[in-house]
């Protein structure tokens, strides 16, 4: 004990003569080093790996460039250090002075009037800066892994602290990753925030000084030669990390935001806002578009009121219709301005979750003619703080989209305005044009008696055979027979009673193969069939019958055509693609489907099948597609928007 | 012992009938098959003495509208060309409609079963073969068309779109048309009595409308015809004389 009480009382004697722990010299190297490294900061956040930085989801390559841009950094601190030589006057080290300052990296070969043992040696370098950054920014395992690469890298260049810096940097950057960890967790907010990476870094110094003075016996030594750095290497490291990231924090990307691009999308969106707020499906859309464009992590579009799209992070509990934000729409509704929440100060508050992870939010109105119509928000979650690139596209598009609205309500005045004048003038023709119309109405409660017909219209055919077949069945295998007729009889129930016009894609594939177990009893070993559903869209929403319909069809027009040794195949496939739409493509190898008046009709299938999806979804974007080869192949090609919930279906009817 | 086929497309079905005719010790059901070529060729290797027809065979005769945008099942089409060679087996047609009773009993069938068969029906039937010893004579009538296998499908190939039709030995009977040829389950023997093609060679068949010109190769006795479209098929020297007589030409020789 008493040994340790003499060391502390000769620590506490060194602590407090300041002299021997500035020196002018080493300081102006350390500001050197600092502009170094803001230079390295500026071209950074200039370059596309800063990118990398606030990308969600980060694949192993862009871990793999963060590592080596870090240690790079890192390892430039080592190469622009000082190497300093120290020497002991007395032989206690107790009186040290410097001898020599070189440049690290190309030590020259000095020859000192001095005895071994007398010399020492220390680096002042900022490679802790790197290794911190990567912890800080990256995570515990980066700042690791940085932190040991650059210490291995710093055990090759000689000096006395080479094993004690190599160890304090891997500390210093797990300790950073570390700290990333709890500030993650407790205030994501302050990820950027400079006055956290200088206290992490100096920590991280210190922590090295201790190990310093810890593998540098004995303990005079120790102090002497952290006594030199102390200054430099704590200070100039902290500034210089913090330096780093404050320019991170600040570089603004707006640059990058091109008009060009709002406006492309302004255009993507025109057809959707011919006269009012977007429908709940096009207001989808939208809102996924604006989420690709803007890289927001999620983004929602309402009215003064409801919900009408939430695409992206979180949409699981967001659900259509409901309110969300509801105090600070209505705020924006009174001031018309852009409210921003930048989850520092301001938080988003979801109400339906309390775990919710979107924490900054960015509401724009939209406005027509002085009065708010609606709103797009846009959030980000906790640790992400928002770029400014999603900010003024946001803004921007909010300003288009008001535009379109009003210029097709003007379009609309300018109608109506003619209207009048039409029927002043001409009233005989107003009434023309209201048999017009309700002629059109007739027409259209007819089509839907037709379509309601169509659903309930058993293909006799099918249904003759199918017993037929069962009929024969009965002689040999009853239990069979048996199974047949319940498949049958299920087939002919949900025929008859559509109980809803839409369901899972799911469903629609186990109802098909219903169908085909009997269809295969009767066509033996010539119908082979391939029902493959893409797992991601088994619970879209599909209209009701859609793919039976069309199998139906191709083996009754196609397949059945096929004798042996031909084997008629049908193949049913459905998949997602871009634009929240998906492919069911259909093929047979029949090849069957002809147009000219000469050949079969293509029945009744294919006509109900159009009109199940013209009235399921009022889009010219969606339909069908026939694709024929005769005898080669026929391609029916569906494309449908992938709608899941069945509220956004109601919607869009 | 009467020899019955059973041509049905229906496998299950097919089984069933075969079934329900093994109860009859006097019926031997000699083959089954599914389709019409199947059912040609059958019926030309075991003559049997009646044939139980399925009419929806697989394909549609586009040829012979029923009524509004009906096409006459293949079933029906197969009588046609089965009342050949002297040969002519009794039908009885199994079918699951009734619609196409009146052409079934214009083409002299025995009976017309409805599907599903019941076997009281069925004992009627098997009556009436057993009184029925001999074969009814149909309606001979020229074809207008030829079956042919294309792509697994039977397709009706015009008379007049036929230029000649050739045997290949083991690979059959070709129809050659203007763009490609196609293979049928008809003999050349067929051909020639049911249509106005002639025989130039063993082999060869030709259609007089198609023929171009006759060019003679000398000193061979032997001739070669062009058609239309540039094709030669040749001319034996034993067809020589028939054919530049059925040309109008006078045998130089």
């Amino acid at each position: 004990m008493s040994e340790w009480n003499s060391q502390l009382a000769f620590l506490i004697q060194h602590f407090n003569a300041m002299e021997g722990w500035i020196n002018g010299e080493l300081i102006y190297a350390m500001f050197q080093r600092i502009g170094v490294m803001f230079i390295i900061a500026f071209l950074f956040s200039k370059s596309k790996a800063f990118e990398l930085l606030i990308k969600n989801s980060m694949r192993s390559i862009d871990w793999l460039k963060l590592y080596v841009i870090f240690t790079a950094i890192s390892m430039t601190g080592s190469i622009l250090g000082d190497l300093v030589i120290l020497k002991d006057e007395t032989n206690d080290w107790q009186q040290v002075s410097i001898c020599h300052i070189q440049p690290a990296i190309f030590p020259k070969e000095t020859t000192l009037d001095c005895p071994e043992g007398k010399v020492a040696t220390i680096q002042v370098e900022s490679r802790a800066i790197g290794a911190v950054l990567a912890g800080f920014l990256g995570g515990p395992l980066l700042g690791f892994l940085v932190g040991a690469s650059a210490g291995a890298f710093r055990l090759l260049m000689e000096g006395d602290a080479a094993v004690a810096g190599a160890i304090g940097t891997t500390l210093a950057g797990l300790l950073a990753g570390l700290f990333y960890w709890v500030i993650l967790k407790m205030h994501p907010e302050q990820r950027f925030n400079w006055k956290w990476v200088f206290i992490i870094t100096c920590l991280g110094e210190l922590v090295m000084k201790g190990i310093v003075i810890y593998t540098n016996a004995p303990l005079a030594k120790g102090i002497a030669l952290i006594k030199i750095t102390m200054l430099p290497n704590t200070i100039g490291n902290g500034l210089g990390a913090a330096l780093f990231v404050s320019i991170l924090s600040d570089s603004d990307r707006v640059g990058r935001v091109s008009s060009e691009k709002a406006f492309r999308m302004a255009d993507r969106f025109a057809r959707f806002f011919k006269r009012k707020m977007p429908t709940k499906l096009t207001a989808r859309y939208i809102a996924k578009t604006l989420q690709r464009e803007t890289g927001a992590a999620a983004v929602a579009m309402t009215s003064n009121c409801d919900l009408l799209a939430f695409v992206g992070m979180a949409s699981n509990h967001h659900r259509i219709g409901d309110e969300i934000a509801i105090e600070l729409i209505n705020e924006v509704i009174e001031t018309k301005t852009t409210k921003y929440l930048d989850g520092y100060d301001d938080h988003f508050h979801c109400k339906s979750d309390s775990c919710c992870p979107l924490h900054s939010a960015l509401i724009i109105p939209i406005i027509v003619t002085g009065k708010v119509e609606g709103c797009i928000l846009l959030f980000e979650p906790k640790h992400v703080f928002f770029p400014k690139i999603s900010r003024e596209l946001g803004v921007s598009l909010a300003r288009l989209l008001s535009t379109h609205i009003l210029t097709s309500r003007y379009h609309d005045q300018l109608v109506e305005t003619k209207m009048k004048q039409l029927q002043t003038d001409q009233k005989a023709k107003l009434i023309q044009a209201n048999t017009e119309l309700k002629y059109q109405l007739i027409k259209l409660k007819q089509t839907d008696t037709e379509l309601k017909y169509l659903y309930s219209k058993v293909d006799p055919h099918f249904f003759a055979n199918s017993l037929n077949t069962i009929s024969e069945i009965t002689r040999s295998d009853v239990k069979d027979a048996r199974m047949l007729i319940g498949l049958l009889a299920e087939l002919m129930r949900e025929r008859v009673t559509p109980a809803d016009h839409v369901n899972t894609l799911k469903y629609e594939a186990e109802f098909l193969e219903k169908y085909l177990i009997i269809e295969k009893r009767r066509f033996g070993d010539r119908l082979e069939t391939v029902i493959d559903i893409d797992e991601s869209i088994e619970t879209a929403l599909v209209p009701q019958f859609i793919l039976q319909l069309i199998v139906e069809n191709a083996i009754k027009h196609g397949i059945s055509t096929i004798i042996a040794p031909g084997v008629g195949r049908v193949e049913v496939h459905a998949y997602p693609v871009e634009h929240e739409l998906m492919h069911i493509s259909i093929k047979d190898n029949a090849g069957a489907f002809y147009d000219n008046e000469n050949k079969p009709s293509k029945g009744a299938g294919m006509k109900m099948v159009n009109e199940l999806i013209q009235s399921q979804f009022n889009s010219n974007s969606y339909g069908i597609e026939v694709e024929c080869q005769e005898d080669e192949y026929t391609l029916i090609k569906m494309v449908l928007p992938i709608v899941f919930n069945h509220k956004q279906q109601k919607g869009a009817l | 012992m009467i020899k019955v086929l059973v041509i049905e497309d229906e496998p299950r079905a097919r089984a069933g009938i075969i079934l329900a005719l093994k109860k009859y010790d006097d019926i031997d059901v000699v083959d089954e098959c599914g389709d019409l070529f199947s059912a040609m060729k059958l019926i030309r290797q075991h003559k049997p003495d009646v044939i139980f027809l399925d009419i929806c065979l697989p394909g549609h005769d586009y040829d012979v509208p029923m009524h509004d945008k009906e096409w006459a099942p293949l079933g029906l089409t197969l009588l046609d060309y089965i009342g050949i060679d002297e040969y002519q087996p009794h039908v009885v047609i199994v079918s699951a409609y009734s619609r196409y009773a009146l052409q079934a009993i214009e083409a002299n069938v025995l009976d017309y079963l409805h599907k599903p068969v019941s076997d009281d029906r069925l004992e009627k039937t098997i009556e009436r073969i057993r009184e029925k010893g001999q074969h009814v004579a149909y309606p001979d009538r020229p074809f207008e068309r030829i079956p042919v296998y294309s792509n697994n499908r039977v397709r009706f190939i015009k008379l007049d779109d036929i230029e000649y039709v050739e045997s290949k030995g083991a690979a059959g009977i070709h129809v050659v048309c203007e763009e490609r040829s196609y293979y049928t389950e008809l003999t050349l023997k067929v051909i020639l009595q049911k249509t106005n093609f002639f025989q130039t060679h063993r082999q060869y068949i030709i259609n007089p409308n198609w023929v171009l010109e006759l060019e003679c190769i000398e000193d061979t006795g032997r001739a070669v015809v062009y058609t239309r479209s540039k094709k030669e098929v040749p001319v034996s020297r034993g067809f020589k004389k028939a054919v530049m007589q059925k040309l109008g030409l006078k045998d130089e020789d």
